[in-house]
C-alpha cells in the first residue's frame, strides 16, 4: 500500500510557492554543478505526487466499504486537484 | 505512511542533469542518480521552442511546441545523409535499394521525393513532417522547395524520424543515448510505473522502454510492441518466464503505465486500466536502464517519469497512479 491517509491539502507548506522537495532537489542539482529546469513543472509533480490515492483512494475503499460503486476516480482526483489549488488567504 | 511521493523509492523526473548524470529526485541523496553517455553531440528543443545543440554526454531535456514541460529524450543512434541539412538545397542522396528510410523536414517548407521513392513532406513547424518510404533504387532525389526561416531536411535509415542531425559536406551520425541507474531491492514486490510517448503504428518495430537487472542477470524488459500494446517480458536471471501483454493500444501521446508484482503475480495497468496479470515468479532488481542501448531504430522515446516502488501497490493505487 502507498499509505492511504486524511490529508489537510496546505500541508506541505508550499500552495503558491514551491516546495520544500523542489527547493531541495534545485539545490542539491546546482550545488553539484548541473543544471536544473522547469522548476513549475517539478512543483506540479510533486504536488501531485503527494496529494495522489490519499484522498481520492480514501474516498473510494470507503465506497466500496460501504457496498457502494465508484466510478472515474480520475475525475474525483482532477477534482481535488482543482480544490487544492484554490488558496483561500 | 505518507503519499505516493513519500512511498516511491526512487522518482526521476525531467528537470535536473549534468554531463553524465540524470538526477533523480528520490532518493534526495543522490545514490540513485543515473549515469548518462552519448559518445555525440545531439540537439534539443529548448524551451524557446529552438532546436539547439548539446554536448556530447549531456542528457536532453526536450521541450514540447508551444511551452509546456520538458521530458527526457532518449533516441537510438542515427545517421543523417542528406547534406548541409540546416541550409537545405536539391539534392541526390545515395542509398540503399530495397530499404526502409524516414525523411524528415523540420521547419517551414516542402520536401518532394523523386528517383528512389516518391513523395511530398510539407513542414509547417518545428515538430516536423516525415514520410517513411522503402526505395526502389540507389538514387534518391530530394527536391526542397517554399522553405522559410530555420529549416532541417533529414534522411535516415529505419521507420522512424528522429532529432536533427546537422549535416555540412558529409554524413553525420548521432550515437546512442544510454542512461541506467540502480534501485534499492526489494525481495518481496515491487512496482514500477512510467510516462512515456513513442512513435505509434502497427508494424513498427519494439519500442524499448526500460530493462530491469540484478547481478544475475536481466530480470524483466519492458516495451511497446510492433502491434501498439504494451508488453513486458518477464525473466528469471536472464531467462524468459512468460510475458504480460496489454488488452488496450497505447494511445498517440504520453502512456502510464504501472507493473506491479507481488512476489507471484505480474499485473499491468495502462492509462487507468488493469490491462492483465500473469502468475510468474521473476527476478527482484537492483538495476535499470532506460532506453536507448538497443538496436531497434524505431526506439525514440520521450519520457516524463521513472518511478519505483518497493512494493507492490494495490489496483486501486495503480489505476490512480496511471489515470
Amino acid at each position: 500500500m502507498l499509505g492511504i491517509t486524511t490529508t489537510n491539502a496546505r500541508v506541505g507548506g508550499f500552495r503558491g510557492g514551491v516546495s520544500a522537495q523542489t527547493a531541495a532537489f534545485r539545490t542539491r542539482v546546482i550545488a553539484d554543478g548541473g543544471t536544473f529546469e522547469a522548476i513549475t513543472c517539478l512543483n506540479s509533480t510533486i504536488k501531485q505526487l503527494q496529494s495522489l490515492n490519499q484522498i481520492a483512494t480514501t474516498f473510494n475503499l470507503l465506497v466500496l466499504a460501504d457496498g457502494g460503486t465508484f466510478e472515474q476516480i480520475n475525475c474525483v482526483q482532477t477534482n481535488i486537484t482543482n480544490l487544492q489549488n484554490i488558496n483561500i488567504n | 505512511m505518507g503519499n505516493a511521493y513519500d512511498n516511491a523509492s526512487l522518482i526521476v523526473t525531467p528537470n535536473g542533469y549534468k554531463a553524465s548524470k540524470i538526477y533523480a529526485l528520490k532518493p534526495t541523496d543522490g545514490s540513485s542518480d543515473l549515469s548518462f553517455s552519448r559518445a555525440s553531440t545531439a540537439l534539443r528543443r529548448n524551451s524557446s521552442g529552438v532546436w539547439e545543440s548539446v554536448a556530447s554526454n549531456v542528457p536532453r531535456l526536450n521541450y514540447p511546441i508551444g511551452g509546456g514541460c520538458p521530458s527526457w529524450l532518449f533516441e537510438p543512434q542515427a545517421t543523417n545523409i542528406f547534406l548541409n541539412s540546416n541550409a537545405p538545397a536539391t539534392q541526390a542522396v545515395t542509398v540503399a535499394n530495397a530499404t526502409v528510410y524516414t525523411i524528415s523536414i523540420r521547419g517551414i517548407g516542402v520536401v518532394t521525393l523523386s528517383g528512389a521513392a516518391t513523395g511530398v513532406i510539407t513542414g509547417t513547424n518545428s515538430e516536423g513532417s516525415s514520410l517513411t518510404v522503402t526505395t526502389s533504387s540507389t538514387s534518391l532525389i530530394v527536391t526542397v522547395s517554399g522553405l522559410s526561416g530555420t529549416v532541417y531536411v533529414q534522411v535516415e535509415t529505419g521507420s522512424a524520424a528522429t532529432s536533427p542531425i546537422i549535416t555540412a559536406g558529409s554524413a553525420v551520425t548521432r550515437l546512442v543515448d544510454f542512461p541506467i541507474g540502480t534501485m534499492v531491492q526489494s525481495t518481496t514486490g515491487y512496482t514500477i510505473f512510467t510516462n512515456v510517448k513513442t512513435l505509434t503504428g502497427i508494424g513498427l518495430g519494439d519500442r524499448y522502454v526500460f530493462d530491469i537487472s540484478n547481478s544475475s542477470g536481466r530480470q524483466g524488459i519492458f516495451n511497446f510492441s510492433q502491434t501498439n500494446k504494451c508488453e513486458f517480458a518477464i525473466y528469471l536471471n536472464s531467462t524468459f518466464v512468460n510475458r504480460i501483454t496489454s488488452i488496450n493500444n497505447i494511445i498517440n501521446g504520453f502512456n502510464k503505465v504501472a507493473l506491479t508484482f507481488n512476489g507471484s503475480t505480474y499485473k499491468l495497468f495502462l492509462n487507468g486500466v488493469l490491462e492483465g496479470s500473469v502468475n510468474a515468479i521473476g527476478g527482484y532488481p537492483n538495476a535499470y536502464q532506460l532506453p536507448q542501448n538497443f538496436s531497434d531504430p524505431n526506439g525514440n522515446i520521450l519520457q516524463n517519469y521513472f518511478e519505483y516502488y518497493t512494493t507492490a501497490i494495490s489496483d486501486t493505487e495503480a489505476i490512480a497512479l496511471t489515470t
